[in-house]
């Protein structure tokens, strides 16, 4: 009889895959470098003297000991099902016992690395609603086995909803497996992708290390100046000339850096849709499968830049529900979208008859005034500063960023708008691209007003609306204005008997 | 895209779309707000004493017992920050107690706070996942208590009214508790 036609019933504690010792060694050690690394790298850049032995005797049995917890730990580990609940069993020196009902269960998401693909095994990954530890996960199980486990748990899950009354089972449904595709990203799509992502993002953090070796080279370079007595003048000329190599570069590296992770992220992408939610499938080496759930989504949003409008592409983001606040990974994130798309998952999520009246309000222009105001006069002395001290180059890039962040600005407060009407709040935002927040004002899990000193002299005030997914803010609006939206949003989160999950 | 639309399930939407007229709806602009226990603004006025008078003993000590060099030159003008970052402090934590008030609704439970700062933050009942009254050893001194309200919205929404006698905080907290649940079985 082969593995895969075993059939699992799980109601005795059954283990792992035994490939996830594997993966827990690798887990562990991922803990040990991690809290170790300074003694590591004292150990590596020391120059070989005595006291090496002593290093590399604790190293090893450091390691050692990692592993041996690592397989205790496998052996320790059990998962098996009862009448109502998953149950699992774990620790090394101190055992502990989880047990989850099966109407807690979520999603199950399978996940496979390298590692996985090579053994024909996958991660399992179990969400569950509420509970602080909303999430956790089996290393690795056989892909037979896994499936059936998921299987298992669903008709579970279902049943025990099912004797539930009948509107949780309605909020609650299972997951179902038949999917339908929405769309598939080729090749050529992912490096189109790739080419127009946000450059300037990724390629910040390389440009500010760039300046820095720029500026530790040019400290040496100084002394070596001043004795053949270089002007002042051709300093600048120096400065501009690496200046124009540093952007070349730092476009070049940048633009490698986002294609490559677009095309490992997002490879061979599939976004589906099943009855009840919506699932991604991509990945190079590690390949992700993660659903959501209609009522798991609490956010949806959209945005492009300028380059992504120019070929009319956005990128989609569908926000769950999470206890971690808004980690990135429970939201699902489609590039490459085109505008029918868009509006496909929009309506397919919330109808269209939920978009009808409604009128959108500009934010207040002391925004922009208030904001630019402070950086601009924050800029305007460094400015002087650095012309004070003859640093005209410095001087011209503050400058320079000085216009950006003040357009920026600008740009933000023209572009935001809100708008909603009984059933949605919606939006809309960005500074060089677009970007649209759409949320359910059910959904919504509280509501503050926050003032500054000077919003107060003025009457204004930000409103935030915080959700299960994360918050999303309205600045410098009318506070009697605030006063209005948050007495019609406790009104209409107050009456709905709709479950937010 | 139309064909592809036709095939898509579609998710339950059953929308009701009626006018709302703003000015007939309950509002929270004109509630009476209750004042925490005045107890609370003397803790906290003590704590911070205590806090500040500690900071400058050790300073002293470091001065004049010690005798560590460089403070022997500035320590008096730590020492004169110290009295007056203490003073400010003394302030803020007087004028912002009066600031701090919360209001009770049928559904809701609205609390303010700030000084300069200001906040007020409102959660409905049936988004409340679960409440806490939590007495630490300092509050049971002052017959203090916290009162503790999670959402799913995380940390940033969680509420938490300090300086509560623990009989109000139990009664709210069984308030509330009551409330989310009678919302869960209708």
């Amino acid at each position: 009889m082969r593995k895969s036609d075993v059939v699992h019933d799980f109601n005795t504690p059954t283990r792992q895959s035994i490939v996830a010792i594997l993966m827990i060694i690798i887990k562990t050690y991922r803990v040990l470098i991690g809290s170790i690394w300074p003694l590591l790298l004292v150990f590596i850049f020391k120059d070989g003297n005595s006291k090496s032995s002593y290093w590399m005797f604790f190293l090893i049995a450091a390691a050692f000991l990692g592993m041996i917890y690592s397989i205790i730990n496998y052996f320790r580990y059990y998962f098996y099902l009862n009448k109502e609940e998953l149950v699992i069993e774990s620790g090394v020196l101190k055992r502990s016992k989880l047990n989850v009902p099966f109407d807690r269960i979520q999603t199950i998401n399978f996940e496979q690395n390298l590692i996985h693909r090579v053994f024909n095994v996958v991660r399992l990954k179990i969400d569950t609603a509420g509970s602080a530890k909303a999430e956790f996960q089996f290393h690795a199980i056989d892909q037979s086995t896994a499936n059936q486990l998921r299987n298992m748990l669903l008709a579970k899950r279902n049943a025990a909803t099912k004797s539930d009354d009948k509107e949780t089972t309605q909020s609650a449904q299972i997951e179902d497996t038949r999917y339908k595709t929405i769309m598939q990203l080729s090749l050529t799509d992912l490096i189109k992708a790739g080419a127009v992502e946000n450059h300037l993002r990724s390629g910040a953090i390389i440009l500010a290390f760039l300046y820095w070796i720029w500026q530790s080279l040019d400290d040496a370079q100084m002394n070596i100046d001043q004795q053949v007595g270089e002007t002042v003048t051709s300093q600048i000329g120096t400065g501009l000339y690496l200046i124009m190599v540093l952007v070349v570069v730092f476009f070049i590296l940048s633009f490698i850096v986002s294609m490559v992770r677009m095309v490992f992220t997002n490879y061979d992408l599939k976004f589906m849709r099943s009855k009840n939610g919506f699932k991604i499938n991509a990945g190079l080496f590690t390949k992700k499968d993660v659903s959501a759930l209609d009522h798991k989504i609490q956010v949806i949003s959209w945005g492009d830049n300028p380059l992504k409008k120019l070929i009319g592409i956005k990128d989609l983001r569908l926000k769950q529900a999470s206890s971690i606040v808004l980690n990135k990974r429970t939201s699902i994130r489609v590039p490459s979208c085109s505008e029918a798309h868009v509006n496909l998952v929009r309506d397919t999520l919330y109808g269209k008859e939920s978009f009808k009246e409604i009128d959108f309000h500009p934010i207040d222009k002391r925004y922009f005034y208030r904001n630019g105001g402070i950086l601009t006069l924050i800029f305007a002395a460094a400015i002087s500063t650095f012309c004070y001290f003859q640093l005209f180059l410095q001087a011209s890039v503050a400058g320079v960023i000085a216009f950006f962040v003040v357009l920026t600005f600008y740009l933000s407060y023209r572009k935001k708008r809100y708008g909603f009407n009984s059933e949605m709040l919606v939006i809309r935002g960005g500074a060089y691209g677009d970007k649209t927040e759409i949320l359910p004002i059910y959904k919504i899990q509280s509501l503050s007003r926050k003032q500054t000193p000077y919003q107060r002299r003025n009457n204004l005030a930000n409103l935030v609306i915080h959700t299960a997914a994360g918050k999303v803010a309205i600045p410098y609006i009318n506070e009697h204005r605030v006063q209005q939206i948050m007495d019609t949003f406790l009104y209409l989160i107050e009456r709905d008997r709709r479950k937010w999950m | 895209m139309e064909e592809k639309e036709e095939i898509l399930y579609h998710s339950e939407v059953s929308f009701k779309n009626e006018q709302l007229d703003e000015s007939t709806l309950p509002t929270m602009a004109f509630l009476e707000y209750s004042p925490l226990e005045k107890n609370l603004l003397k803790a906290d006025l003590i704590w911070t004493i205590l806090f500040f008078s500690i900071g400058i003993l050790i300073l002293l000590f470091l001065q004049y017992y010690i005798r560590i060099e460089w403070l022997l030159n500035f320590g008096h003008w730590i020492l004169i920050g110290l009295i007056a970052l203490s003073i400010l402090s003394l302030l803020v934590v007087y004028f912002g107690f009066f600031k701090k008030s919360y209001a009770i609704r049928e559904k809701d439970i609205i609390y303010n706070s700030g000084l300069f700062w200001r906040s007020s933050v409102a959660i409905p009942f049936n988004r409340v996942q679960h409440c806490e009254v939590a007495i630490g050893p300092i509050d049971r001194m002052f017959e203090l208590s916290e009162l503790k309200i999670f959402t799913a919205g995380g940390a940033s929404s969680d509420l938490t009214i300090e300086g509560l006698t623990p009989e109000t905080s139990n009664r709210l907290k069984d308030y509330i508790v009551n409330k989310t649940g009678i919302d869960e079985e209708e």
